[in-house]
């Protein structure tokens, strides 16, 4: 007899249908799988057999053939064997044929029956609802994951035996009770709701003094400029980075989806949360490889940028990142997403995030204080010269964070905290929704050399200054777009619609430093 | 210039990769001068005392049928030429000095001998207060027609020279590899500005790596080829002392820029000070002090006219040594908004400068 049941398989960060075709026929006993399979979808027959065996089923010794469609399209993991398991079992007859119709399932099995969590549920329950799925069958742990998709019947199963009871619609009516008894157990998704988020336990008011690098923070966040902070070691760069997700504004809805999307396929989504609330906040360690970096594998998975999307990924030590990871950057700064091809097929995966880095300014750390630094001046642009210039310029912003003084630790009034930033930074962002309605643009870093000629209107003193300051600073053309944007970001904190001279100037003041600043060495 | 066989003997000694003043000196005290050690046969060379058999070797074999004019040939092609001490052009302030070079190779010219000339030496690492002096006092004694001699390193002595020939005067380096050899690699450009506007001079032969213990040997050229030395932002331990005290055995005048008590960039120059150096009081009174020319009335500039109130008070902040925005966030208590427009302003008003990523000093002009 033959039946068939459905499945996902995880590309990139969406999921492609898939179809488990099951046929138990007469014959010598066999069971061949076939269908592109990867060598754990193949071990799947001995979970499948033994775990059926295992939950008091017993199977005919019959010919059992497998096939999983599309057949051209590789299949990985181990969330095939609760399908493969209810395909068989409908196709020996242990199901109801008209109960296995237009049904998903994704689990794995271990040998007593029981169904193990799996990842990248969430994608898959939004395929489920997308090909309009009557029932989609996960472990238990998953439930919420799949819910958290929404508009569909998601059913949360722990053995093999109550898979069959739910797809028989014996245990359907009982199904509140089992998430109401699921609550109470794990108790975890309430849990979370009560204590305070991950970042909201660092705040700005922690960090005294450095009321500098805090404003260029706020100003970064409000108009999601890539920002860049140079200072000795333990001058608080981090620190202050560390708190940039604590000003950015709540995800939306549609957000979260998203980034719990991706978080769903890396298998990261923490134990009973189905729905990350927290912009993600990423920080690789600087020996961190390409490919970490970018994504991927054989079958590719989402990197730290993807990772980082909607939120910020955080650079420490900017300068000792190998240069061919860094230029791994270049394509998701530019596009906010990024493209990986493998050998199991090629994806793309989002990544729009602001990225942050800090860096010393030398091997030592204390340059431009030439009392301390030991670093001649050659060491000193040898490191510099470690950063590539177009990577320079992707950061609209750069800041230095000089060591603070004993005055600044403990005379220092406490500076703001995040939430009075964060409400100016939320203000701000709204003007810009408001301004790029139905444009290409979405934040004031996004826009392009149009963009600025079309919504970067400035007074006369606001051009005067641009203009001395291209011509004294001796600004690029490129760093002049970058001064301007970072203008136009400052000028929303205030609420002033056009930029005005102020605005220009402080915008002047965190400019970039681009390569001819750089090669000179500064000081010397 | 290498025209009779008195400028080839030394040429061949003197082009001779590893013999250093000491190697050939001993052979002009066993054969009495380079011609004869010229023709001496080779067994006469081998026994000479006191040199490695590797380059008594060479000696011998570069001889044999005149390689090292082949070699020299090539070099010429490059603009190189060589001048022995016993050529009428050698230059007249190297003959007296103590341990004076048998010869130099020189890219470009030599020095003027009938015009003045001023060493300008001081440290690699040095502040922006030194970059300023070391400049202005490069373009100044250009201006006047003085003749600039360093030994084009990294810091001030680059400075002084690009200053000097900015403002279309001449400079000299003396090296301490061969002239061929920019270093440090970064100066490309002034390498190739002093070959065209003055002079690169070493007594190594070219393709000599700029070795350590070259440097000390070119500083005495350094202070030769001058009338006077000014050392600036020199440290306790640093070449251009050494520089100063070869100055004073050759009886040049020295001249040190003071720095502020307890700056380790400037604890040597303050301590040659303390030993008796001409204080450099500023680049004006120093060029009439050595009768270059007049002491300008000095500029006031500092107006505070038509500034606005922030901008007064974070003025008044910014000093000569460099201070960071978040310095001048704390010491002014404004907000760092107000700071950073009023640096800006500042800074577009040509009053103050940008010397590394947020952090300014004043200018002066």
């Amino acid at each position: 007899m033959f039946c068939s049941i459905l499945s996902a398989a995880l590309l990139g960060v969406d999921s492609r249908l898939v179809e488990v075709e099951a046929d138990v026929s007469e014959g010598l006993p066999m069971f061949s799988m076939v269908g592109y399979l990867s060598s754990q979808v193949r071990e799947a027959q001995d979970r499948v057999r033994t775990a059926i065996k295992n939950s008091g089923i017993r199977l005919q010794p019959k010919r059992i053939t497998l096939n999983m469609s599309p057949a051209d399209l590789r299949k990985e993991g181990t969330s095939f064997d609760l399908p493969i398991a209810i395909g068989i079992l409908g196709a020996y007859g242990h199901l109801r044929p008209s109960s296995v119709e237009n049904i998903m399932a994704a689990g794995e099995l271990s040998l007593n029956g029981e169904i193990r969590p799996v990842r990248g549920v969430l994608p898959m329950a939004l395929m489920a609802k997308e090909s309009g799925c009557r029932l989609f069958l996960v472990p238990r742990e998953n439930l919420k994951e799949a819910q958290a998709a929404g508009g569909i019947a998601a059913y949360g199963a722990g053995n093999l035996n109550e898979a069959i009871d739910i797809i028989e619609g014996r245990s359907i009516l009982e199904k509140a009770q089992d998430e109401e008894r699921y609550r109470e157990g794990g108790g975890e998704g309430q849990k979370n709701d009560t204590e305070p988020l991950r970042h909201e336990r660092e705040d700005f008011s922690d960090i005294l003094g450095q009321e500098a690098g805090k404003r260029a923070a706020q100003i970064a966040m409000a108009g999601l400029h890539n920002i860049l902070f140079i200072g000795p070691p333990g001058a608080g760069k981090s620190l202050i980075a560390k708190r940039l997700p604590t000003i950015l504004p709540p995800m939306s809805e549609e957000e979260q989806l998203e980034v719990s999307k991706i978080y769903s396929i890396a298998g990261m989504l923490p134990k009973g949360e189905p729905l990350l609330k927290t912009r993600p906040f990423r920080a690789p360690h600087h020996t961190v490889t390409a490919q970490a970096l970018a994504g991927g594998g054989r079958y590719p998975r989402p990197g730290e940028v993807s990772l980082a999307h909607r939120g910020v990924l955080f650079l420490d030590e900017l300068a000792e990142f190998s240069s061919s990871t860094l230029e791994i950057l270049r394509q998701p700064l530019e596009e906010h997403s990024i493209w990986i091809a493998r050998m199991g097929g090629s994806c793309m995966f989002p990544a729009r995030f602001v990225l942050a880095a800090a860096m010393n300014p030398c091997k030592c750390g204390y340059f431009p204080d030439l009392e301390r630094c030991i670093c001649t001046p050659g060491q000193v642009q040898r490191y510099l010269g470690r950063i590539s210039q177009p990577l320079l310029e992707r950061f609209d912003m750069c800041v230095e964070i000089p060591k603070a003084g004993y005055d600044d630790m403990l005379s220092a009034p406490p500076g703001e905290d995040s939430a009075g930033m964060r409400a100016k930074v939320c203000a701000s962002m709204e003007i810009q929704e408001e301004r790029y309605r139905g444009s290409a643009y979405r934040y004031n870093s996004d826009l392009d050399g149009e963009g600025i000629s079309r919504y970067c209107a400035m007074d006369r003193e606001a051009e005067e200054i641009m203009k001395s300051a291209f011509y004294r600073l001796d600004l690029s053309v490129r760093s002049y777009h970058h001064v301007i944007r970072t203008a136009r970001t400052i000028a929303d904190l205030e609420g002033s619609s056009i930029i005005r001279g102020g605005h220009a100037a402080e915008a002047v003041c965190y400019r970039s430093a681009d390569r001819k600043y750089w090669n000179r060495g500064g000081i010397y | 210039m290498v025209s009779d066989g008195k400028e080839e003997a030394w040429l061949w000694l003197c082009s001779q990769q590893g013999l250093y003043y000491g190697g050939i000196q001993k052979i002009i005290s066993r054969f009495g001068d380079a011609q004869a050690a010229y023709s001496a046969g080779d067994e006469a060379i081998r026994e000479c005392p006191g040199l490695s058999l590797k380059i008594k070797n060479e000696l011998a074999g570069r001889r044999r049928g005149k390689a090292f004019l082949r070699e020299y040939h090539k070099w010429k092609k490059e603009g190189i030429h060589f001048i022995s001490a016993a050529h009428e052009k050698f230059p007249e302030r190297l003959r007296n000095i103590p341990e004076s070079p048998f010869g130099l190779f020189v890219k470009g010219e030599l020095p003027c001998p009938f015009r003045p000339a001023v060493a300008v030496v001081g440290g690699r690492k040095c502040t922006s207060y030194g970059k300023n002096i070391s400049q202005d006092l490069g373009r100044k004694l250009a201006e006047h027609g003085v003749e600039v001699i360093s030994g084009m390193a990294y810091g001030i002595d680059g400075f002084a020279q690009q200053a000097a020939l900015d403002a279309g005067g001449a400079s000299f380096a003396v090296l301490g590899s061969g002239v061929d050899i920019c270093y440090p690699i970064s100066h490309r450009g002034l390498y190739g500005a002093l070959a065209d506007r003055g002079g690169l001079i070493s007594e190594f032969p070219p393709g000599s790596p700029p070795a350590a213990y070259h440097f000390p040997m070119r500083n005495r050229i350094i202070s030769g080829l001058a009338d006077v030395v000014v050392v600036i932002e020199a440290r306790m331990k640093s070449g251009s002392l050494i520089t100063a005290d070869f100055a004073l055995e050759q009886g040049r005048d020295v001249y040190a820029l003071p720095g502020r008590s307890g700056d380790e960039l400037s604890a040597g120059s303050n301590r040659l000070i303390a030993q008796g150096a001409g204080v450099l009081l500023s680049v004006p009174a120093f060029l009439e002090e050595l009768g270059y020319g007049s002491a300008d009335a000095p500029k006031i500039k500092k107006c505070n006219i038509g500034l606005e109130t922030n901008e007064i008070l974070v003025y008044s902040c910014v000093d000569l040594q460099p201070k960071s925005l978040q310095e001048l966030v704390t010491e002014t208590k404004a907000s760092a908004a107000a700071v950073a427009e009023a640096l800006i302003r500042l800074e577009l008003k040509g009053l103050i400068k940008e010397v590394w990523k947020n952090y300014y000093i004043l200018r002066d002009e």
